[in-house]
């Protein structure tokens, strides 16, 4: 799992400039992201990496690039009053 | 005597299973009514339902003449309706004393007649020694006494106790018997319990209402009812503490 | 007892007051800090310690009820104690809001904290855009002259800046005491310990959680507009950021969630300790960033690890005081 998210930052690189503060705010993305897929549910992560990683590319695209997270942490709320255990997440 | 809770028809179901069903009966008010049955025969679905802990499937309740379907729990207690928890819920954290102030709250307005009620309900219960002890040092049978206390603190017309002898040595449950029948007689507070210490039932109830897979089998007197072939029937095999 | 905890307390008061006659400028900066801490610290501690409903986003009332006084001032030249009570309005309102929604949801636990936390988020990433309020290039306040006092305007001295936080700090310290020992007190506690046997006794929790929010909320705002005019700059990836919301809970934590003293005992370790190591580094030479998150690290892990009820309560036990 801590390999899998080695990975990722390496790939990221790539595309991201590279600062030592970067690790939390991905850190709250990680866990918009399970929050909103479900928990428990590997497929949940997926396809929550997938709707928020599209939504935020497209709500920066349409709205300022910067204020992407804002859309993010909105569905977050949205998720955690409506929907707890996520989109695919298993039954509290 | 007139009737104080009147349940009609109370059925519940759990994911398909059929905890409580069809279940009706009253109690009268200054009357103390016990409700037995083996274990996971519904007993406690039916007080949850009763005190707003759970909604019921079908049926009504109805509680000195009101209904009190879908009530919240606490607005049940603000009817007059006190309980314990089958599994314990001291205020871990927090001494005896303090425990039953915050059921004294709900009918005294000022903090310190709340702390002078509580006392003497702590002390009442045999707790006076550990009033300053935190909830979390008290031993199970002494938690139980907690409950009661805390619950009586709220100064209910019907008081639910759910298996509240378990764990006591045969001293301190006669001592328990003595102090509900005397809530019951000189306070005039409807006790509504649920046991397996036999010895209990039979020496409090003035009516015992038996349950065994969720349906009501039998109701009426102690001695009527513990000679109820139906009711040893659903008992045969199960360790009586007579 | 009482006469001994009575003593303490008069001793410690004396000398914060008189502190800025004989204390310098650091001195009275970190002095400062540190009621700033052990103020929002016992604001917080009401909803946490009290209630136990875990926020992780206070930074979103300092940063709206500074901001709220702030704009009042630099858009219309309304001084801060008129805006501070437009601060509380609005946190009041975010705090209720935010209560209301997820205890009407039922969202509690880890859930409810993660809310928190979307919010301050959410808020600092908007103002970020907000260009009216200054946007992420920051609002600035305009300083006046060293040594001229303009109360009116919360504009002068550090002295009296040191006073207002006094002030605030024992405001909080009297009404955290008083609201432990009321009703309100006691139903939180029941709330905190066990939410459902708390109903059964009659409490309308739902009514009293949103109270300990909107009351946290509100005090949190006045942290903000002392923050606002104290540093007359405003900016909104530090006064939302979720680290600030931290630095407000490590106190509290350290000293002893849910008790009245130990916000402030462990506001005053924390800057202790951080100064104190800042001074010893410098002395040295060295050159370490980071060393105070270190430092509040390993002392959050070993208060967590070894006095998990807090600082104050161990202290509280050894010198016989009771709360």
């Amino acid at each position: 799992m801590i390999s899998c998210g080695g990975i990722a930052g390496c790939m990221m690189i790539m595309l991201v400039d590279l600062t030592p503060g970067l690790g939390p705010a991905y850190t709250l993305l990680a866990f918009v992201i399970v929050i909103v897929g479900g928990l428990g549910s590997m497929t949940g992560a997926l396809v929550g990496g997938v709707l928020i990683g599209v939504s935020e590319a497209l709500a920066g695209f349409y709205v300022t690039p910067s204020a992407k997270g804002m859309f993010s942490f909105a569905l977050l709320i949205l998720i955690l009053l409506f929907r707890p255990r996520g989109l695919l997440g298993s039954k509290l | 005597m007139s009737v104080l809770l009147n349940v009609q028809s109370l059925s519940k179901s759990f994911r398909g299973l059929r905890a409580v069903s069809n279940v009706s009966f009253d109690v009268e008010e200054a009357a103390i009514v016990a409700l037995i049955g083996p274990n996971g025969a519904g007993k406690t679905t039916i007080f949850n339902m009763v005190a707003g802990a759970l909604r019921p499937d079908d049926g009504a309740i109805f509680f000195a003449g009101k209904s009190i379907h879908g009530l919240r729990p606490d607005q049940v207690c603000a009817l007059g309706i006190g309980r314990t928890f089958q599994i314990v819920r001291p205020f871990a954290g927090l001494s005896v004393l303090d425990n039953v102030i915050v059921g004294a709250l709900r009918c005294c307005a000022r903090v310190g007649e709340a702390r002078a009620f509580a006392a003497t309900i702590v002390d009442k219960l045999g707790l006076g020694s550990k009033r300053d002890f935190p909830a979390s040092s008290l031993t199970l049978p002494d938690r139980k006494q907690l409950e009661v206390a805390r619950a009586l603190a709220t100064r209910p017309k019907l008081l639910l106790l759910d298996e509240v002898m378990a764990g006591l040595r045969p001293l301190e449950y006669d001592q328990l018997i003595a102090f509900l029948q005397e809530i019951n007689q000189r306070d005039g507070v409807t006790i509504l319990l649920i046991e397996h210490v036999m010895r209990a039932v039979m020496a409090l109830a003035h009516k015992v209402i038996v349950l065994h897979h969720g349906e009501m089998i039998a109701q009426g007197s102690p001695a009527h009812v513990v000679l109820d072939p139906a009711v040893l029937e659903c008992y045969l095999g199960e360790d009586l503490e007579l | 007892m009482k006469r001994r905890a009575a003593l303490w307390l008069a001793t410690l008061a004396s000398v914060l007051v008189l502190l800025p006659a004989v204390a310098g400028q650091y001195l009275l900066s970190v002095m400062t800090l540190f009621l700033f801490f052990a103020y929002a610290g016992q604001a917080w501690n009401i909803m946490m310690g009290f209630a136990g409903q875990l926020s992780l986003g206070h930074s979103l009332y300092l940063g709206v009820g500074a901001y709220a006084a702030a704009a009042l001032y630099f858009h219309f030249g309304i001084g801060p104690w008129a805006g501070l009570w437009l601060a509380i309005a609005l946190c009041a309102l975010l705090g209720a809001a935010i209560g209301a929604l997820a205890f009407r949801y039922g969202v509690a636990g880890v859930y409810f904290t993660l809310m928190t936390i979307a919010f301050a988020e959410f808020a600092r990433i908007g103002l970020d855009h907000f260009a009216w309020l200054g946007g992420s290039g920051g609002m600035f306040l305009k300083v006046a002259e060293r040594d001229r006092m303009e109360v009116l305007n919360l504009r002068g001295t550090p002295a009296m800046f040191y006073y207002v936080i006094l002030a605030l700090s024992a405001a909080a310290l009297a009404l955290s005491a008083w609201l432990l020992h009321s009703r309100a007190g006691y139903y939180w506690q029941a709330i905190r310990e066990n939410e459902d046997a708390a109903q059964a006794l009659g409490i309308n929790t739902f009514r009293w959680k949103m109270l300990a929010c909107v009351i946290s909320a509100a005090m949190t705002a006045l942290a903000g507009v002392f923050s606002a005019f104290y540093y007359s700059s405003l900016f909104p990836e530090q006064l939302f950021s979720i680290n600030r919301s931290v630095e407000i809970i490590l106190g509290p934590i350290i000293g002893g969630v849910g008790t009245i003293f130990g916000p402030i005992v462990g506001a005053a370790l924390l800057t202790v300790l951080a100064e104190g190591t800042s001074e010893i580094v410098v002395a040295f030479g060295w050159e370490v960033p980071g060393i105070k998150q270190l430092i509040y690290g390993i002392v959050l892990f070993a208060v967590i690890v070894f006095l998990p009820h807090g600082i104050w309560s161990a202290l509280a036990r050894k010198l016989k005081v009771r709360e």
